[in-house]
Protein backbone atom coordinates (compact mmCIF):
# COMPACT_ATOMS: atom_id res chain seq x y z
CA UNK A 1 0.00 0.00 0.00
CA UNK A 2 1.73 3.50 -0.94
CA UNK A 3 1.25 6.40 1.27
CA UNK A 4 -1.65 9.16 0.49
CA UNK A 5 -1.28 11.45 -1.96
CA UNK A 6 -1.89 14.17 0.26
CA UNK A 7 0.22 12.51 3.37
CA UNK A 8 3.53 14.65 2.80
CA UNK A 9 5.02 17.66 4.31
CA UNK A 10 2.12 19.90 3.74
CA UNK A 11 -0.18 17.30 5.48
CA UNK A 12 1.51 17.08 8.81
CA UNK A 13 2.38 21.14 8.59
CA UNK A 14 -1.17 21.31 8.65
CA UNK A 15 -1.81 19.09 11.17
CA UNK A 16 0.38 20.78 13.73
CA UNK A 17 -0.91 24.08 12.73
CA UNK A 18 -4.49 22.67 13.66
CA UNK A 19 -3.00 21.10 16.95
CA UNK A 20 -1.57 24.33 18.23
CA UNK A 21 -4.74 26.28 17.15
CA UNK A 22 -7.20 23.89 19.05
CA UNK A 23 -4.42 24.16 22.11
CA UNK A 24 -4.68 27.99 21.57
CA UNK A 25 -8.93 28.07 21.83
CA UNK A 26 -9.63 28.29 17.91
CA UNK A 27 -12.80 27.65 17.36
CA UNK A 28 -12.54 27.41 13.95
CA UNK A 29 -9.30 24.62 13.98
CA UNK A 30 -11.47 22.68 16.28
CA UNK A 31 -14.64 23.12 12.80
CA UNK A 32 -11.79 22.29 10.79
CA UNK A 33 -10.56 19.07 12.77
CA UNK A 34 -14.43 17.88 12.82
CA UNK A 35 -14.27 18.78 9.26
CA UNK A 36 -11.34 16.75 8.18
CA UNK A 37 -11.65 13.27 10.33
CA UNK A 38 -15.14 12.96 11.19
CA UNK A 39 -16.11 10.83 7.98
CA UNK A 40 -13.12 8.75 8.64
CA UNK A 41 -13.80 8.22 12.41
CA UNK A 42 -17.77 7.08 11.28
CA UNK A 43 -16.30 4.98 9.18
CA UNK A 44 -13.80 3.20 11.37
CA UNK A 45 -16.61 2.92 13.91
CA UNK A 46 -19.37 1.61 11.76
CA UNK A 47 -16.92 -1.16 11.20
CA UNK A 48 -16.15 -1.95 14.55
CA UNK A 49 -19.18 -1.51 16.13
CA UNK A 50 -21.46 -2.43 12.81
CA UNK A 51 -24.07 0.11 14.23
CA UNK A 52 -24.67 3.29 12.01
CA UNK A 53 -26.26 5.11 15.14
CA UNK A 54 -23.70 4.05 17.35
CA UNK A 55 -20.77 4.99 14.94
CA UNK A 56 -21.90 8.48 15.10
CA UNK A 57 -22.63 8.50 19.06
CA UNK A 58 -18.97 7.16 19.30
CA UNK A 59 -17.66 9.26 16.83
CA UNK A 60 -19.05 12.59 19.08
CA UNK A 61 -17.34 11.03 22.45
CA UNK A 62 -13.93 10.98 20.24
CA UNK A 63 -14.13 14.36 19.28
CA UNK A 64 -14.70 15.10 23.38
CA UNK A 65 -11.93 13.30 24.02
CA UNK A 66 -9.85 14.58 21.76
CA UNK A 67 -10.77 18.13 22.11
CA UNK A 68 -9.76 18.03 25.79
CA UNK A 69 -6.65 16.25 25.10
CA UNK A 70 -5.43 18.63 22.97
CA UNK A 71 -6.82 22.25 24.38
CA UNK A 72 -4.82 20.35 27.02
CA UNK A 73 -1.42 20.29 25.19
CA UNK A 74 -1.27 16.34 25.65
CA UNK A 75 -0.08 15.81 21.76
CA UNK A 76 3.57 17.31 22.01
CA UNK A 77 4.12 16.45 18.31
CA UNK A 78 1.42 18.02 16.17
CA UNK A 79 2.65 16.24 13.07
CA UNK A 80 0.92 12.81 14.45
CA UNK A 81 -2.14 13.96 14.54
CA UNK A 82 -4.00 11.37 12.54
CA UNK A 83 -1.99 8.99 14.34
CA UNK A 84 -3.72 10.62 17.66
CA UNK A 85 -6.97 10.77 16.54
CA UNK A 86 -7.23 7.11 15.40
CA UNK A 87 -5.66 5.66 18.57
CA UNK A 88 -8.89 7.98 20.27
CA UNK A 89 -10.91 6.10 17.59
CA UNK A 90 -9.69 2.46 18.42
CA UNK A 91 -10.10 2.99 22.14
CA UNK A 92 -13.54 4.54 21.51
CA UNK A 93 -15.21 1.93 19.59
CA UNK A 94 -13.46 -1.39 21.50
CA UNK A 95 -14.34 0.17 24.53
CA UNK A 96 -18.10 0.25 23.65
CA UNK A 97 -17.85 -3.15 22.21
CA UNK A 98 -16.20 -4.41 25.41
CA UNK A 99 -19.55 -2.32 27.30
CA UNK A 100 -22.01 -3.19 24.46
CA UNK A 101 -23.23 0.28 25.02
CA UNK A 102 -22.70 3.50 24.30
CA UNK A 103 -20.24 5.64 26.22
CA UNK A 104 -22.07 8.18 28.29
CA UNK A 105 -21.08 11.58 27.05
CA UNK A 106 -19.41 13.99 29.39
CA UNK A 107 -19.67 17.37 30.21
CA UNK A 108 -16.50 18.76 29.91
CA UNK A 109 -16.70 21.96 30.81
CA UNK A 110 -15.62 23.83 27.64
CA UNK A 111 -17.81 24.59 24.49
CA UNK A 112 -17.77 21.85 22.52
CA UNK A 113 -18.72 21.80 18.50
CA UNK A 114 -21.74 19.69 17.66
CA UNK A 115 -20.42 16.53 15.21
CA UNK A 116 -23.81 14.63 15.26
CA UNK A 117 -25.09 14.76 11.71
CA UNK A 118 -27.96 16.52 11.19
CA UNK A 119 -31.77 15.31 11.12
CA UNK A 120 -31.73 15.69 7.49
CA UNK A 121 -28.12 13.90 6.82
CA UNK A 122 -30.32 10.82 8.82
CA UNK A 123 -33.34 10.93 6.62
CA UNK A 124 -31.10 10.77 3.35
CA UNK A 125 -29.09 8.31 5.07
CA UNK A 126 -32.53 6.19 5.30
CA UNK A 127 -33.20 6.74 1.60
CA UNK A 128 -29.60 5.69 0.82
CA UNK A 129 -29.83 2.67 2.51
CA UNK A 130 -33.42 1.88 0.68
CA UNK A 131 -31.81 2.71 -2.66
CA UNK A 132 -28.85 0.23 -2.38
CA UNK A 133 -31.43 -2.34 -0.86
CA UNK A 134 -33.01 -1.88 -4.41
CA UNK A 135 -29.18 -2.16 -5.86
CA UNK A 136 -28.35 -5.53 -4.72
CA UNK A 137 -31.68 -6.38 -5.29
CA UNK A 138 -31.07 -5.43 -9.16
CA UNK A 139 -28.42 -7.86 -9.48
CA UNK A 140 -27.83 -10.64 -11.55
CA UNK A 141 -28.69 -13.80 -9.67
CA UNK A 142 -25.24 -15.47 -10.83
CA UNK A 143 -23.84 -12.25 -10.18
CA UNK A 144 -25.73 -11.83 -6.62
CA UNK A 145 -24.22 -15.20 -5.87
CA UNK A 146 -20.46 -13.75 -6.00
CA UNK A 147 -20.66 -11.16 -4.60
CA UNK A 148 -22.40 -13.25 -1.36
CA UNK A 149 -19.59 -15.67 -1.87
CA UNK A 150 -17.01 -13.23 -1.34
CA UNK A 151 -18.49 -10.73 0.90
CA UNK A 152 -20.37 -12.72 3.15
CA UNK A 153 -18.68 -16.34 2.72
CA UNK A 154 -15.30 -15.74 3.35
CA UNK A 155 -14.52 -17.68 -0.13
CA UNK A 156 -11.72 -16.61 -1.95
CA UNK A 157 -12.17 -15.24 -5.53
CA UNK A 158 -9.95 -18.51 -7.04
CA UNK A 159 -12.46 -20.58 -5.03
CA UNK A 160 -15.59 -18.86 -6.24
CA UNK A 161 -14.65 -19.17 -9.93
CA UNK A 162 -13.71 -22.51 -9.73
CA UNK A 163 -16.98 -23.38 -8.15
CA UNK A 164 -18.61 -21.22 -10.68
CA UNK A 165 -16.98 -21.76 -13.53
CA UNK A 166 -15.95 -18.23 -14.02
CA UNK A 167 -12.78 -16.89 -15.57
CA UNK A 168 -10.88 -14.79 -13.19
CA UNK A 169 -11.49 -11.40 -15.30
CA UNK A 170 -15.56 -12.53 -15.28
CA UNK A 171 -15.13 -12.19 -11.52
CA UNK A 172 -13.68 -8.80 -11.81
CA UNK A 173 -16.07 -7.51 -14.13
CA UNK A 174 -18.82 -8.57 -11.90
CA UNK A 175 -17.33 -7.20 -8.34
CA UNK A 176 -16.60 -3.82 -10.50
CA UNK A 177 -20.52 -3.49 -11.86
CA UNK A 178 -21.57 -3.71 -8.42
CA UNK A 179 -19.29 -1.46 -6.77
CA UNK A 180 -19.51 1.19 -9.60
CA UNK A 181 -23.15 1.39 -9.14
CA UNK A 182 -23.03 1.60 -5.65
CA UNK A 183 -20.40 4.15 -5.86
CA UNK A 184 -22.34 6.29 -7.48
CA UNK A 185 -24.90 5.94 -4.89
CA UNK A 186 -22.52 7.03 -1.89
CA UNK A 187 -20.90 9.42 -3.83
CA UNK A 188 -23.71 11.70 -3.00
CA UNK A 189 -23.22 11.09 0.65
CA UNK A 190 -22.10 14.64 2.48
CA UNK A 191 -20.30 12.47 5.11
CA UNK A 192 -17.42 11.17 2.84
CA UNK B 1 -12.82 0.06 -16.28
CA UNK B 2 -10.63 2.70 -14.80
CA UNK B 3 -11.26 2.43 -11.28
CA UNK B 4 -9.98 -1.03 -11.29
CA UNK B 5 -6.67 -0.01 -11.89
CA UNK B 6 -4.36 0.56 -8.59
CA UNK B 7 -3.61 4.45 -7.80
CA UNK B 8 0.12 5.07 -5.91
CA UNK B 9 -0.57 6.27 -2.97
CA UNK B 10 -4.15 4.84 -2.67
CA UNK B 11 -5.46 1.77 -1.36
CA UNK B 12 -5.39 -0.93 -3.98
CA UNK B 13 -8.81 -2.65 -4.28
CA UNK B 14 -7.75 -5.56 -2.77
CA UNK B 15 -6.68 -3.70 0.37
CA UNK B 16 -10.32 -2.27 0.32
CA UNK B 17 -11.77 -5.43 0.27
CA UNK B 18 -9.78 -7.25 2.79
CA UNK B 19 -10.43 -4.36 5.31
CA UNK B 20 -14.26 -4.84 5.19
CA UNK B 21 -14.22 -8.70 5.21
CA UNK B 22 -12.11 -9.08 7.84
CA UNK B 23 -8.87 -10.50 6.25
CA UNK B 24 -6.37 -8.02 7.09
CA UNK B 25 -3.50 -8.70 9.52
CA UNK B 26 -4.00 -6.01 12.43
CA UNK B 27 -0.78 -4.18 10.68
CA UNK B 28 -2.04 -3.29 7.35
CA UNK B 29 -5.41 -2.52 9.18
CA UNK B 30 -3.92 0.03 11.02
CA UNK B 31 -2.07 1.23 7.53
CA UNK B 32 -5.71 1.27 5.95
CA UNK B 33 -7.64 3.05 8.74
CA UNK B 34 -4.99 6.12 8.87
CA UNK B 35 -5.39 6.05 5.32
CA UNK B 36 -9.05 5.95 4.71
CA UNK B 37 -9.08 9.24 7.64
CA UNK B 38 -7.09 11.24 5.60
CA UNK B 39 -7.91 10.36 1.56
CA UNK B 40 -11.19 10.74 0.81
CA UNK B 41 -11.12 8.98 -2.27
CA UNK B 42 -10.68 5.95 -0.75
CA UNK B 43 -13.04 6.29 1.99
CA UNK B 44 -15.75 6.74 -0.49
CA UNK B 45 -14.34 3.51 -2.49
CA UNK B 46 -14.23 1.64 0.80
CA UNK B 47 -17.94 2.82 1.49
CA UNK B 48 -18.97 1.57 -2.04
CA UNK B 49 -17.81 -1.84 -0.93
CA UNK B 50 -19.43 -1.03 2.91
CA UNK B 51 -22.94 0.12 1.08
CA UNK B 52 -22.50 -3.53 -1.13
CA UNK B 53 -21.82 -5.72 2.06
CA UNK B 54 -24.75 -4.22 4.01
CA UNK B 55 -26.86 -4.20 1.09
CA UNK B 56 -25.94 -8.22 0.70
CA UNK B 57 -26.44 -8.90 4.61
CA UNK B 58 -29.71 -7.04 4.68
CA UNK B 59 -31.72 -8.76 1.92
CA UNK B 60 -32.77 -12.30 2.24
CA UNK B 61 -29.76 -14.37 0.20
CA UNK B 62 -29.89 -14.60 -3.22
CA UNK B 63 -28.39 -18.49 -2.96
CA UNK B 64 -29.01 -21.08 -0.82
CA UNK B 65 -27.25 -20.15 2.40
CA UNK B 66 -24.76 -21.36 3.79
CA UNK B 67 -25.28 -22.22 7.52
CA UNK B 68 -23.28 -24.03 10.30
CA UNK B 69 -24.90 -25.11 13.22
CA UNK B 70 -23.35 -26.54 16.40
CA UNK B 71 -24.78 -28.43 18.80
CA UNK B 72 -23.36 -29.63 22.20
CA UNK B 73 -25.85 -32.55 23.47
CA UNK B 74 -26.31 -34.57 25.95
CA UNK B 75 -26.13 -38.20 25.37
CA UNK B 76 -30.38 -38.04 27.10
CA UNK B 77 -31.29 -36.11 24.02
CA UNK B 78 -29.02 -37.08 21.19
CA UNK B 79 -28.29 -40.51 20.14
CA UNK B 80 -24.88 -40.24 21.12
CA UNK B 81 -23.06 -43.03 23.81
CA UNK B 82 -21.23 -40.66 25.55
CA UNK B 83 -21.45 -40.91 29.32
CA UNK B 84 -21.70 -37.39 31.54
CA UNK B 85 -22.99 -35.24 28.90
CA UNK B 86 -24.68 -32.45 29.85
CA UNK B 87 -28.40 -31.15 28.31
CA UNK B 88 -27.32 -27.75 26.44
CA UNK B 89 -27.77 -26.98 23.34
CA UNK B 90 -25.54 -24.36 21.29
CA UNK B 91 -26.43 -23.81 18.01
CA UNK B 92 -23.98 -21.49 15.73
CA UNK B 93 -25.91 -19.53 12.91
CA UNK B 94 -25.35 -16.51 10.40
CA UNK B 95 -27.05 -13.53 10.93
CA UNK B 96 -26.77 -9.44 10.54
CA UNK B 97 -25.09 -8.68 13.62
CA UNK B 98 -23.27 -10.59 16.31
CA UNK B 99 -25.65 -11.90 19.06
CA UNK B 100 -25.86 -14.53 22.25
CA UNK B 101 -29.47 -14.82 23.16
CA UNK B 102 -30.31 -17.76 25.75
CA UNK B 103 -33.85 -19.47 25.50
CA UNK B 104 -34.15 -20.99 28.69
CA UNK B 105 -37.02 -22.73 28.40
CA UNK B 106 -35.62 -24.85 25.53
CA UNK B 107 -31.72 -24.73 27.04
CA UNK B 108 -30.72 -23.37 23.67
CA UNK B 109 -27.87 -20.63 23.23
CA UNK B 110 -28.26 -18.93 19.53
CA UNK B 111 -25.00 -17.65 18.82
CA UNK B 112 -25.43 -15.55 15.48
CA UNK B 113 -22.20 -14.65 13.87
CA UNK B 114 -22.01 -11.70 11.90
CA UNK B 115 -20.01 -12.78 7.91
CA UNK B 116 -17.97 -13.11 6.94
CA UNK B 117 -16.48 -14.38 10.38
CA UNK B 118 -13.60 -12.94 12.03
CA UNK B 119 -12.14 -12.94 15.49
CA UNK B 120 -13.50 -9.67 16.66
CA UNK B 121 -17.48 -10.79 15.48
CA UNK B 122 -17.16 -13.76 17.17
CA UNK B 123 -19.39 -13.47 20.61
CA UNK B 124 -18.17 -15.34 23.38
CA UNK B 125 -19.99 -18.10 24.36
CA UNK B 126 -19.96 -19.54 27.89
CA UNK B 127 -20.45 -23.30 27.74
CA UNK B 128 -21.07 -25.79 30.50
CA UNK B 129 -18.28 -27.41 31.93
CA UNK B 130 -19.63 -30.98 31.99
CA UNK B 131 -20.12 -30.86 28.35
CA UNK B 132 -18.25 -33.68 26.97
CA UNK B 133 -19.32 -34.40 22.99
CA UNK B 134 -20.11 -31.45 21.08
CA UNK B 135 -22.20 -32.34 17.92
CA UNK B 136 -21.16 -30.27 14.59
CA UNK B 137 -24.19 -30.43 12.39
CA UNK B 138 -23.91 -28.90 9.51
CA UNK B 139 -27.06 -28.42 6.70
CA UNK B 140 -25.33 -29.60 3.48
CA UNK B 141 -28.36 -29.09 1.24
CA UNK B 142 -27.84 -25.11 2.38
CA UNK B 143 -23.86 -25.67 1.52
CA UNK B 144 -24.70 -26.72 -2.06
CA UNK B 145 -23.69 -30.74 -1.67
CA UNK B 146 -27.59 -31.86 -2.12
CA UNK B 147 -27.30 -33.44 -5.62
CA UNK B 148 -25.30 -36.30 -4.29
CA UNK B 149 -22.99 -37.86 -1.88
CA UNK B 150 -20.20 -35.49 -0.75
CA UNK B 151 -16.67 -35.48 0.99
CA UNK B 152 -17.50 -33.59 4.46
CA UNK B 153 -14.01 -32.73 6.09
CA UNK B 154 -13.80 -30.70 9.55
CA UNK B 155 -10.75 -28.91 10.54
CA UNK B 156 -9.89 -26.87 14.02
CA UNK B 157 -8.07 -23.72 14.43
CA UNK B 158 -4.32 -25.50 13.82
CA UNK B 159 -5.67 -26.41 10.19
CA UNK B 160 -5.33 -29.98 10.63
CA UNK B 161 -8.87 -31.92 10.26
CA UNK B 162 -10.83 -33.27 12.99
CA UNK B 163 -13.22 -35.10 10.96
CA UNK B 164 -13.42 -36.40 7.79
CA UNK B 165 -16.19 -38.25 6.22
CA UNK B 166 -15.94 -39.66 2.36
CA UNK B 167 -18.75 -40.36 0.56
CA UNK B 168 -21.72 -38.67 2.63
CA UNK B 169 -25.17 -39.35 1.69
CA UNK B 170 -26.80 -36.59 3.63
CA UNK B 171 -30.29 -37.74 5.22
CA UNK B 172 -32.44 -34.59 4.98
CA UNK B 173 -29.32 -32.89 4.05
CA UNK B 174 -27.71 -33.09 7.35
CA UNK B 175 -24.58 -34.11 7.98
CA UNK B 176 -23.45 -34.84 11.69
CA UNK B 177 -19.58 -34.64 12.86
CA UNK B 178 -19.39 -35.78 17.03
CA UNK B 179 -16.70 -34.60 18.06
CA UNK B 180 -15.08 -35.20 21.80
CA UNK B 181 -14.62 -31.97 23.33
CA UNK B 182 -11.12 -32.89 24.76
CA UNK B 183 -10.44 -32.29 21.08
CA UNK B 184 -11.23 -29.07 20.77
CA UNK B 185 -10.02 -25.61 21.12
CA UNK B 186 -11.18 -22.21 20.42
CA UNK B 187 -10.38 -20.21 17.34
CA UNK B 188 -11.20 -20.89 13.84
CA UNK B 189 -12.93 -24.43 12.27
CA UNK B 190 -13.56 -24.87 8.59
CA UNK B 191 -16.23 -27.22 7.08
CA UNK B 192 -15.45 -27.96 3.56
CA UNK B 193 -17.77 -30.12 1.22
CA UNK B 194 -17.45 -31.14 -1.63
CA UNK B 195 -20.01 -32.36 -3.64
CA UNK B 196 -20.79 -33.03 -7.14
CA UNK B 197 -21.61 -29.21 -7.63
CA UNK B 198 -18.03 -28.23 -6.49
CA UNK B 199 -16.28 -27.39 -3.08
CA UNK B 200 -18.00 -25.44 -0.22
CA UNK B 201 -15.81 -23.94 2.38
CA UNK B 202 -17.52 -22.69 5.57
CA UNK B 203 -15.67 -20.41 8.02
CA UNK B 204 -16.91 -20.10 11.45
CA UNK B 205 -15.60 -19.41 15.05
CA UNK B 206 -15.48 -21.01 18.35
CA UNK B 207 -14.56 -19.09 21.19
CA UNK B 208 -16.03 -20.53 24.27
CA UNK B 209 -14.44 -19.97 27.46
CA UNK B 210 -14.16 -23.13 28.92
CA UNK B 211 -12.83 -24.83 26.12
CA UNK B 212 -8.86 -25.93 26.47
Amino acid sequence: MGEPLDNGQGMADDASALAIGIRAGDPAAEATLVERYRPGIAMILRRLVKDAALADDLTQEVFRIAFESLRAGRLEDGSKLAAYIWGITRNVGHEALRRHRPPVAQASGGDLLDTRPRPDQALLAAEREQRVRDAVRALLPRDRAVLEAFYLEDQSKDSICRRLGLAPAQFDVIKWRALKRLRLLVGQREDL
Amino acid sequence: MAEMIERAGHLSDAEIDAYWTGRLATADEEKVELHLLECADCRERAAAVEALVEGLRAEPRATTRSRVRIWQVAAASFAIAAAGATVQLLRVQRAAAPVVETLPAQGLTVVALAPPTRSADAPEVAVAADVSIVVFELDAAEAGAALGPCDVTLSGPDGRPLARLTGVAPTGGVVRVPIDRAQLSPGRFVFEVAGPSGTVTLPFLLRTADLR
